[in-house]
């Protein structure tokens, strides 16, 4: 019988590699990522959803700081 | 050359410490943000001893020293669970090892304050020691066995979960391992290979995330039209974030339990049951900027209070 803990799990595309924000690059010195254009913040970005849900709705558990 | 005040280890994709950099930078104090995976580009040399960092990225360099430094927020795991993932090459697996155990080695810099020291991020991140402190501190816990049996119990609900955060590989996909709830009789007595927790399921309930930062406590209820018995993470787009007081004695709780895991920082979920609060973990490095998009609650203002104030 399939282990309990694998019954229900939730299942979901293996991601291969993280992507860049498209527009966007992280800046070392400023510790974040900014638009290429503008230099705006991607957090503070309208369209930008991955602070609006837990990690980008890719659930990895919270210890795992995108491993 | 720069000799930062704060140190920032944390990954390229970790958004919420793009908040941590701004807010530092808005306050004017100097800080670097080293990401795990830009370490392999680094120039650097780490004296253990002293201790001390000497290091060289893109076209700046820095000295952590500390004559300097006050504080390391460390958002990085300390369990690594992937490294042997299928297709990564030799170099990649030296890479994700030796750099993993880099970071862990800025133990060293033990008298500055720490989010949290990795040393103890390792031994509170394992759940059947946070339960053991929780009931040694006084709140109540939902009665819990850990076996690789499903029993009968006298309980209405059982709820199943793993004792350590579960993400499987089988193919091309994955799967993530979610509290799940099984009514009374619904489990027969199955052996399975690997143990899980079996604890009293606790329906209806409401569930709490509690951020605790130092003395500072923020409880958000997180509530949703339907009632939600399982893992409310199966239902983040449908949920609603607020902000509400603890009574004082689980208010107390929270800051005296993170404080004897030796944490300045602390996710601690609770739900409330039968009026009653009962504690169900603790996330040491636990997310908080879903939180203050959702409610905004400026997390990023007290963590960095925290990691500005000795």
């Amino acid at each position: 019988m399939k282990h309990i803990l694998l019954q229900k799990a939730l299942k979901y595309k293996q991601r291969k590699e993280i992507e860049a924000p498209k527009g966007f690059s992280f800046d070392s010195l400023i510790g974040a990522w900014i638009n290429n254009i503008d230099n705006s913040l991607l957090i503070f970005a309208k369209d930008f959803k991955a602070l609006g849900t837990k990690k980008e709705d890719v659930e990895t558990g919270e210890d795992q700081k995108g491993q | 050359m720069k000799f930062p005040k704060v140190l920032l280890i944390s990954n390229r994709f970790d958004f919420s410490t793009d908040f941590i950099s701004v807010e530092l930078a808005n306050q004017g104090v100097d800080f670097i943000r080293i990401n795990r995976d830009e370490l392999k580009d680094y120039f650097i040399e780490f004296d253990p001893i002293k201790p001390e960092i000497k290091a060289k990225y893109n076209d700046y360099s820095f000295t952590i020293s500390t004559d300097y430094l006050q504080s390391i927020y460390y958002r990085a795991p300390t369990f690594l669970r992937d490294i042997f993932q299928e297709g990564l090459s030799e170099e990649e697996q030296l890479i994700r090892t030796q750099w993993a155990a880099f970071v862990r080695s800025l133990c060293v810099f033990e008298n500055v304050k720490w989010l949290n020291n990795p040393t103890d991020i390792y031994k509170a991140e394992i759940k059947p020691y946070q339960l053991f402190i929780a009931n040694k501190l006084g709140i109540k816990i939902p009665k819990t066995t850990i076996s690789n049996v499903t029993l009968n119990s006298e309980f209405e609900f059982q709820a199943i979960k793993s004792i350590d955060t579960a993400i499987v590989s089988s193919g091309e996909n994955e799967g993530f391992v979610y509290t799940e709830i099984y009514k009374k009789n619904e489990l027969e007595e199955v052996k399975y290979t690997s143990p899980f927790f079996i604890q009293q399921g606790l329906v209806p309930k409401i569930d709490i995330r509690v951020t605790v930062i130092e003395n500072d406590v923020v409880a958000i209820k997180i509530t949703s039209d339907k009632e939600i018995d399982e893992d409310w993470r199966r239902y983040k787009d449908e949920l609603t974030y607020t902000i509400f007081e603890l009574p004082k004695t689980i208010h107390d709780f929270c800051i005296n339990y993170t404080k004897t895991l030796n944490l300045n920082f602390g996710a601690i979920d609770l739900v409330f049951h039968d009026n009653e609060y009962y504690f169900i973990e603790i996330n040491p490095t636990g997310e908080w900027s879903w939180l203050q998009r959702n409610t905004g609650y400026n997390f990023d203002k007290l963590i960095v209070k925290s990691l500005t104030n000795g």
